[in-house]
């Protein structure tokens, strides 16, 4: 019963566009994050949802209503900052009644939402207390609960979690997500945080330099990315230039001497592309190999369950392959093959 | 490079500097010369107002006496200064914040077309000197009817009270997380509301020191009121360079206290809140 | 579901920009004082001062454009003198100033002692006296016969030996490092406050002694904030009335006494615009400097 639609929308700042032409249809109770490295356009995508600044073009439509020209106060989005944007000069509990207060909701009711969405987001009998006397943590719960106390539609996240340490991140992903279910609330979450993506969200929009460069879950996102960016982006990837040659069903990858197998959708014949592969879909041979990769200066890094094999390939530089916490390196060169890589049309450098 | 050639001018020089024990006591010598700098001349002022005799060369009154006190308290002319200064001060410092405060609020916040410019006109009073600009106001008041008025010494004042405002309120306001205002209007509060019940409360520190800082301005005004003021509308240090003139030392001492408490009140009041950067940004009591 | 690939939208249209508006429209009285009573008097004094005022045979005035009035301030021993007077008395100051407020703000910003703490308790206390209470405080401290005279008469000096301060230049410059003290150290402070431990730790690391720190990091590092300070108070020194006039000797004058005595003693609008022009002339390279320095700083 809330659905959220971007219609190219687009916005400009004097010498640079923020955000390019974005389209982007969120269901109902689904959960979106928005990631992409700082300046790619996402909290500025966010805070057009919640009104803070209009598009240049295109409109945004939240259940059917055309919301673009609403002021934030009048928009059912609720937002959780960055900074939490507590205010400090009221208790925790005046700071979640205020947009209750607003709204001339009898005395005894708004107490009793306050002290009901504190117990949802699990931080019951801090009312009489001031934001500064609060836990990075629990400031973080309390600007949750002030979003949320309200009954928006909408909830929207900017990068919500990046104040807290490690551990703390980690606990509050899987409880904002689980108050995301319990609540069934539609939800946008940005973050420059893959993790935070691949784990807390249904789907994952993926923007680089204003531009949306693909819209999946996580699994869309990782195994089949749309461009060269999101191969880069998301995990990691090697990445090579070479040239496209169809043979029939197959598509090979002129690299240097070697042919690799890629998939290549719509790329025509002899087209320039940049081929990409994970670092699993990467078979370490002993000796040489055809359209295998020669590595020197190749080191190990211990990732606890597996090991990445680092080296250098004379004329394609870095490249990295998972393998087996047992694996063991000996004085003879190592090979790469790819038993798996995707090829995109253009240059790997990621744009922005 | 300055490893290697031990440079001896640089240590004969600077000996007493690097030394923590003479450095501690230059430093005591230096604090209490500074103490005697500023608070003898004030005590100096102190004591010949409850000097009944004092003759030359003692140092302290051969008389006590609260004689020119009661004399000045029952002066009907200082008691009229004392009014006046007191009616000017707070319809100054209530109009300059009614003026300053949105221009402040506009400048830290919003999107004001020739934002640069209009900053930099905002200086101009304080590059312009002072007392130029106060004969240069008396003109233009001879012309259209202001010499000698109240408003006309009123909208004077105005003038250094309402720059030193500007800047202390865009500052007190850039420093509120513009995300806080946000969060309000995000919880359905018009930007009126929002102003009114996140923004101003967190800005009132800045803003009373502000208008503390404007009020005692308007109360120590004198060389301006003094050219556009005269002879009907004598505020206390318009009154006060009268009596320095007119020799009448234990009377001038008494009224000069008199002034000062005020001051001192606030000094004692705002010490606590007097970040330097209220200071910094231009209180123009030179 | 991907990202739809389809035509472009148009612009939204222009809409009334309301932040704009209520910019506008919050800065717009402020701006209106300003310019009622401070750019037209400013204008009008550079217009007068270029207005010359001559009377013709049959005694009536006849007004015309010329630099006579500042031919008249340049050829004139007095005006000339007192012009000159202004900018030694603005230098001497703002230097004094300056080495006394430093040496605070450095025992402020390092000093962690009581003397440390007892120096920021006083220096404060001039800038809540208004100047005129000041004036007449040194006057009474400093005259002949005052209390200054009476300790060293106390300590056995001649009747008649004390120097006179006041109503002569050291009177001017001592009152007006009085009240200029507790202005230039909070600036100062705050400008030593900017410069971060790290870097005094750094160098004393690489075996820099105190006045090397001083000499080679903390000098450079505050001298552009500090030189804000100086403009200012030049600025303010300069286009002062008070501590001259009650202070000052009777010839010859700083332009403030000058400008004022000209303007209600003698009706001399003329002279007298001319004087605040050429005083903002002196100080418009201060002035130039610190505007702009002030705007760096405003500007974010």
């Amino acid at each position: 019963m809330a659905e959220v639609e971007l219609r190219h929308v687009t916005k400009s700042y004097k010498d640079t566009t923020a955000v390019d032409d974005v389209s982007l249809a969120i269901k109902d109770r689904e959960f979106v994050a928005l990631l992409g490295p700082s300046g790619c356009g996402k909290t500025t995508t966010l805070r057009m949802l919640a009104g803070f600044i209009r598009p240049d073009a295109g409109q945004i439509v939240i259940d059917g209503k055309d919301v673009t020209d609403l002021p934030p106060e009048h928009r059912p989005t609720a937002m959780v900052f960055q900074s939490y944007a507590l205010w400090p000069h009221m208790t925790v509990a005046d700071n979640i009644a205020f947009g209750l207060r607003l709204r001339r909701l009898p005395q005894a009711e708004v107490a009793d939402r306050t002290a009901r969405m504190l117990d949802v987001v699990g931080l019951p009998g801090v009312t009489k207390r001031y934001p500064s006397q609060l836990s990075g943590g629990q400031q973080q719960r309390v600007a949750l609960a002030r979003a949320l106390v309200l009954g928006p539609k909408i909830l929207l996240l900017d990068e919500p979690l990046s104040n807290l340490d490690a551990k703390l991140r980690v606990r509050m992903r899987d409880e904002i997500r689980r108050i995301q279910q319990e609540l069934q609330i539609t939800t946008v979450y940005v973050t420059h945080d893959q993790e935070e993506a691949l784990t807390m969200a249904d789907r994952i929009a993926v923007m680089n330099g204003g531009v949306l460069q693909q819209v999946g879950d996580a699994l869309d996102i990782y195994d089949r990315p749309a461009t060269a960016f999101v191969a880069d982006f998301i995990g990691s990837s090697n990445l090579l230039t070479g040239i496209l040659r169809l043979a029939g069903t197959r598509a090979l990858a002129q690299v240097g001497d070697a042919r690799v197998p890629v998939e290549a959708d719509g790329l025509a014949d002899g087209a320039a592309v940049t081929v990409s592969a994970r670092p699993e879909d990467m078979e370490v041979l002993r000796e040489a190999a055809p359209d295998a990769f020669r590595l020197d200066d190749t080191r190990l890094v211990n990732f606890g369950a597996y090991k990445r094999l680092l080296g250098r390939h004379p004329a394609f530089g870095q490249l990295e392959a998972r393998v087996p916490k047992a694996f063991r390196l000996g004085d003879e060169p190592v090979y790469l093959r790819f038993t798996r890589a995707r090829a995109f049309a253009g240059d790997p450098k990621p744009r922005g | 490079m300055a490893a290697q050639a031990p440079a001896m001018p640089a240590i004969r020089l600077s000996w007493w500097i690097d030394d923590p024990r003479m450095r501690r006591m230059l430093l005591r010598l230096f604090g209490g010369a500074l103490a005697v700098f500023i608070g003898i001349p004030l005590l100096t002022l102190v004591l010949w107002s409850f000097a009944g005799e004092w003759f030359w060369p003692n140092l302290i009154p051969t008389q006590w006496s609260l004689r020119w006190w009661q004399e000045v308290l029952e002066n009907p002319r200082v008691i009229d200064a004392m009014v006046l200064s007191f009616t000017i001060a707070p319809v100054v410092t209530l109009l300059t914040a009614v003026v300053a405060i949105p221009a402040g609020y506009a400048f830290a916040r919003l999107d004001v077309p020739y934002r640069r410019t209009l900053l930099l006109l905002f200086l101009i009073p304080n590059a312009f000197p002072r007392i130029g600009l106060y004969v240069s106001l008396a003109v233009l008041y001879y012309q259209i009817g202001l010499i000698d008025t109240y408003w006309g010494v009123v909208f004077l004042h105005m003038i250094g009270t309402l720059v030193y405002m500007t800047w202390i309120t865009t500052a007190t306001f850039r420093s509120i997380d513009p995300h806080l205002e946000e969060a309000a209007r995000d919880a359905g509060a018009s930007p009126l509301r929002a102003f009114f019940s996140v923004v101003l409360p967190l800005a009132l520190p800045g803003i009373i020191v502000a208008s503390l800082f404007s009020f005692l301005a308007s109360i120590d005004e004198a060389q301006g009121t003094l050219i556009v003021g005269t002879p009907h509308y004598i505020t206390m240090p318009v009154l006060l360079y009268t009596l320095i003139s007119s020799f009448q030392r234990p009377v001038a001492a008494v009224f000069s206290v008199l002034l000062a408490l005020p001051s001192l009140l606030l000094l004692v009041v705002a010490q606590r809140y007097l970040h330097s950067e209220y200071v910094a940004a231009g209180l123009g009591r030179v | 579901m991907a990202v739809v690939t389809s035509a472009r939208a148009v612009p939204r249209p222009r809409r009334f920009d309301r932040s704009r508006a209520a910019g506008v429209l919050l800065v717009l009285p402020s701006l209106v004082y300003l310019t009622l009573f401070v750019f037209i008097p400013v204008i009008k004094a550079f217009a007068t001062s270029f207005t010359v005022r001559d009377r013709d045979d049959a005694g009536n005035y006849t007004y015309r454009v010329g630099l006579d009035n500042y031919a008249q301030l340049a050829t004139s021993d007095t005006l000339r003198a007192n012009v000159i007077f202004t900018v030694f008395i603005a230098v001497t100051s703002v230097a004094i100033v300056f080495v006394i407020a430093y040496v605070i703000a450095l025992a402020l910003r390092f000093g962690k002692g009581p003397t440390a703490k007892f120096l920021g308790r006083i220096y404060i206390v001039p800038l809540f006296i208004p100047s005129v209470i000041a004036s007449y405080a040194m006057i009474t401290f400093l005259a002949n016969h005052g209390f200054v005279d009476g300790i060293l008469q106390a300590l056995g000096l001649p009747d008649g030996a004390f120097p006179k301060i006041v109503f002569d230049w050291k009177g001017i410059v001592i009152t007006q490092v009085w009240l200029s003290l507790p202005f230039m150290t909070v600036l100062l402070s705050s400008v030593l406050l900017e410069i971060s431990d790290s870097l005094i730790e750094s160098a004393r690391d690489v075996g820099a002694s105190s006045w090397q720190i001083f000499r080679h990091i903390v000098l450079p590092l505050s001298a552009p904030g500090a030189l804000i300070g100086v403009t200012f108070m030049f600025l303010g020194v300069i286009g002062g009335f008070t501590v001259p006039y009650l202070l000052g000797p009777n010839a010859p004058q700083m332009l403030g006494v000058s400008m004022v005595y000209y303007m209600t003693n003698y009706f001399e609008p003329y002279i007298a615009s001319t004087q605040a022009v050429a005083i903002f002339l002196l100080s418009l390279v201060a002035a130039v400097y610190y505007v702009r320095q002030q705007f760096k700083r405003e500007i974010r």
